[in-house]
């Protein structure tokens, strides 16, 4: 579907399939909603005005690599993303909870974020917050000051433990329904499709951004569940690689809605403080896509 | 009691001047249960109610007659209702704990009825009882009948000085109680609610809607309530009073004093079908029993500290989460300072304000940090190295690459937990990664030891 994969800026003055176009005149408008439509994946109210709101609201990494080719020029605002480890929690678990931190210190700029953990109880939270606070990374200078630090902050942390995935997501459904959160993040093990629907109407809905962490004891139930499918905007996937101590990750868009999915190698240069990432797989093109969205991006971040 | 049956008779004697007694062994605990459920049934009438053993209920009804349309209808609701619970009661309502007391139990009352003696006239109304409706014990009774005082009456005219001095002091307490000379309160079942509003209903409800409906506009009445005096509730209780006597009760927690409608109705909306309606609820009462002045939340002009959460927009969501999850369940970190890496944070509660401290630098540290340190099986060339494998939940891990050690010692200011405390003893913390690229933060236990195999553990996993 050659519409559904161009970037939804283009909807508007997309060019429409000539077949398209000349059965009907008013039938191109009613095309893009139902585009639009499909691409949101639910029914849709006004589903082309929802876009174009969703184009205002976009979290970059900073990386432009990726953020560009992400269709959106970024993670957009209000929708639900998967991050999950590849393979059992114990190991890559951790690399994925680092990974969403990044987006996460992005996104504590809008609000607190909530963060709903699988605990029975306080005492048995694994998260650790001075670890967390490390996470995040530094950004060319947009100021004059050189590199501006993007670290996640600790105090603005809430932490729920949930006993049960089902609380953990009627939580995270409560945390997307109200206001003044800049993001909700869930620990989840089971996530079916009508679950993650109801997630990403609510993410939708308030515009709060979702993430659902995968967290699978084992590994077949980890093979099981990552196959499922998931009404997520996007849906990643993590992996540690030997990198000398210093962090360094294969990260994997396994899906995104609109988009390609790729893969990169990020990593921390060496004593610094910048994240590089370099496309692992893909075409070349991809990593050379049109500067304009990236420039748009940055334009966006100094605005911001 | 018209054959002659009395308290203090011996069964035998009971059942041969009435035969086919049916005889029930004394339940002094069982008796005070019901007679609090009975008190809890009676909070419908005023939030003020003790329960008076063994067989009695004082109810403070000032200021809730004219819910009732006066005492008579009061008196005669409260009889009525349990005289179709299957008790028989009499009752009475006077401006003093002890002239009520009196009137009640020995104004001759048949079950069913009382009397209400209208101000004024409680000297006049105590003066025919006998002396042992002053609540005094059986011996004063008995001491005071021995000198001719059977009356309430012939104490009157009598010296006060003389009266203490023969029969102790309790009894001029009481006689002063009783005519109002002397103060009394009750100690009600629990403290009275800041605010309270109620409905009663003409047909008993039981459907979840009408429950639902009911504890709109109970919540939509007390929040005006609330309101109007600048008050917010910092507790909610829905009482819901059961045709069968019982009470089916809920009660909500806000993180901040709060009054607006919207946001106390989802909070009690969590928990409505908590509410058993049995065969049906005739009353239901929403009292705030703790209030708090309500400041309305504003954030300033210049917002003193950015990090700060806004609470005034997320106490709604930890209320909800609160009271679905418990309170416990949420946590903001806070840095402490310890060296001890399991003690440098601490949990408080989400919008508590406290003083924002900065977290301190530290080295590299995990991201996740396992609740309890994990022993792992080590291969190390040298005690002071790092070790070259290690076994870690049953998977063996090369290490390629390692940093270290970070000592971390004990802190010996604080007091030894009971028994060999993990943390007090010397850390030494090792960065590693192993071939596949998991990094972990391992560290060995108390220092080396001749003759003592080391003990190493895994303690986190970082990004």
């Amino acid at each position: 579907m050659p519409v559904a994969t161009k970037p939804p800026a283009d909807l508007p003055t997309a060019p429409v399939h000539p077949a398209a176009a000349t059965i009907k005149p008013f039938s191109l408008n009613e095309l893009k909603h139902a585009v639009a439509r499909l691409e949101r994946a639910g029914p849709g109210r006004s589903g082309l005005s929802r876009w174009s709101r969703l184009q205002d609201r976009v979290v970059s990494l900073g990386i432009p690599t990726m953020d560009t080719h992400l269709p959106w020029g970024g993670l957009p605002h209000g929708a639900l993303h998967e991050i999950a480890g590849e393979g059992a929690d114990r190991e890559q678990g951790a690399a994925a909870a680092g990974f969403a931190a990044f987006w996460l210190a992005k996104l504590q700029a809008a609000g607190p974020v909530l963060w709903i953990l699988r605990a029975a109880a306080r005492a048995s939270i694994d998260l650790y917050a001075p670890g967390l606070s490390q996470q995040g990374l530094s950004q060319q200078g947009l100021s004059q000051q050189g590199l501006v630090r993007q670290r996640l902050d600790p105090d603005r942390l809430i932490l729920v433990s949930a006993r049960r995935d089902d609380e953990a997501l009627w939580a995270m459904e409560e945390g997307l329904k109200s206001k003044g959160l800049g993001a909700v993040i869930a620990e989840i093990g089971r996530l079916d499709l009508t679950a993650s629907r109801r997630l990403q109407l609510a993410a939708e809905t308030s515009g709060v951004t979702a993430f659902a962490l995968r967290r699978w004891r084992l590994m077949t139930e980890a093979e099981r569940e990552a196959r499922q499918p998931v009404a997520a905007m996007t849906r990643w996937r993590v992996t540690s690689l030997p990198g000398g101590g210093a962090l360094k990750w294969q990260v994997r868009l396994a899906r995104c809605r609109g988009g390609r999915p790729a893969e990169w190698m990020m990593e921390q240069a060496d004593g610094s403080d910048l994240l590089h990432a370099a496309p692992l797989s893909g075409d070349l093109a991809e990593a050379l896509v049109d500067r304009s969205l990236e420039t748009g991006a940055a334009k966006r971040q100094v605005a911001g | 009691m018209e054959l002659g049956i009395a308290p203090g008779l011996g069964v035998a004697d009971a059942q041969a001047l009435a035969p086919g007694l049916m005889v029930e062994p004394a339940d002094p605990a069982g008796d005070a249960a019901a007679l609090h459920r009975l008190a809890e049934w009676a909070t419908r009438f005023s939030p003020l109610v003790a329960p008076d053993p063994a067989d009695g209920l004082m109810l403070d009804v000032t200021g809730c007659a004219h819910l009732w349309g006066g005492e008579r209808q009061l008196l005669e609701d409260a009889l009525r209702r349990l005289e179709s619970h299957a008790l028989s009661a009499t009752g009475a309502i006077a401006g003093t704990i002890g002239a009520a007391w009196a009137t009640a139990r020995f104004s001759g009352a048949r079950f069913g009825t009382g009397a209400i003696l209208p101000p004024g006239s409680v000297s006049g109304a105590l003066a025919g009882l006998p002396v042992q409706a002053l609540r005094i014990d059986a011996a004063t009774a008995d001491g005071l009948m021995r000198v001719g005082l059977r009356k309430i009456g012939d104490l009157y005219p009598m010296k006060r000085a003389g009266l203490a001095q023969r029969f102790g002091t309790a009894l001029i307490t009481r006689l002063d109680q009783a005519l109002g000379c002397a103060g009394e309160t009750l100690s009600p079942l629990s403290p009275p609610p800041d605010r309270r509003v109620s409905l009663g209903f003409a047909e008993p409800i039981a459907t979840p809607e009408s429950i639902h409906r009911v504890a709109e506009l109970l919540v939509e009445r007390l929040s005006r309530e609330l309101a109007e005096h600048q008050r917010g509730a910092r507790s909610l209780r829905l009482s819901a009073y059961r045709i069968d006597g019982a009470v089916s009760a809920i009660a909500v927690g806000t993180a901040r004093p709060s009054a607006e409608p919207r946001h106390l109705f989802h909070l009690v909306a969590g928990k409505l079908e908590q509410i058993d309606p049995g065969p049906g609820i005739e009353f239901m009462s929403l009292a705030a029993d703790r209030t708090e002045v309500a400041t309305p939340l504003q954030s300033g002009l210049i917002d003193a500290d950015e990090s700060a959460i806004s609470a005034a927009d997320l106490a709604p969501l930890m209320d909800r989460l609160a009271n679905r999850l418990g309170a416990d369940r949420l946590a903001r970190p806070m840095p402490v300072e310890s060296y001890v890496p399991e003690r440098a944070v601490k949990l408080v509660p989400p919008l508590e304000e406290t003083k924002q401290k900065p977290w301190p630098s530290l080295p590299p540290r995990p991201t996740r940090l396992l609740p309890n340190p994990e022993p792992i099986e080590v291969m190390a060339p040298v005690p002071d190295d790092p070790p070259i494998t290690f076994r870690w939940r049953r998977i063996q891990h090369r290490v390629v690459w390692a940093e270290g050690p970070e000592r971390i010692a004990p802190e010996w200011w604080r007091p030894a937990a009971s028994g060999a405390d993990e943390a007090l003893e010397t850390r030494d913390y090792y960065r590693v990664e192993d071939e596949a690229g998991g990094r972990y933060w391992l560290y060995r236990a108390g220092l080396y030891q001749d003759r003592r195999a080391p003990r190493w553990f895994l303690h986190g996993v970082f990004a």
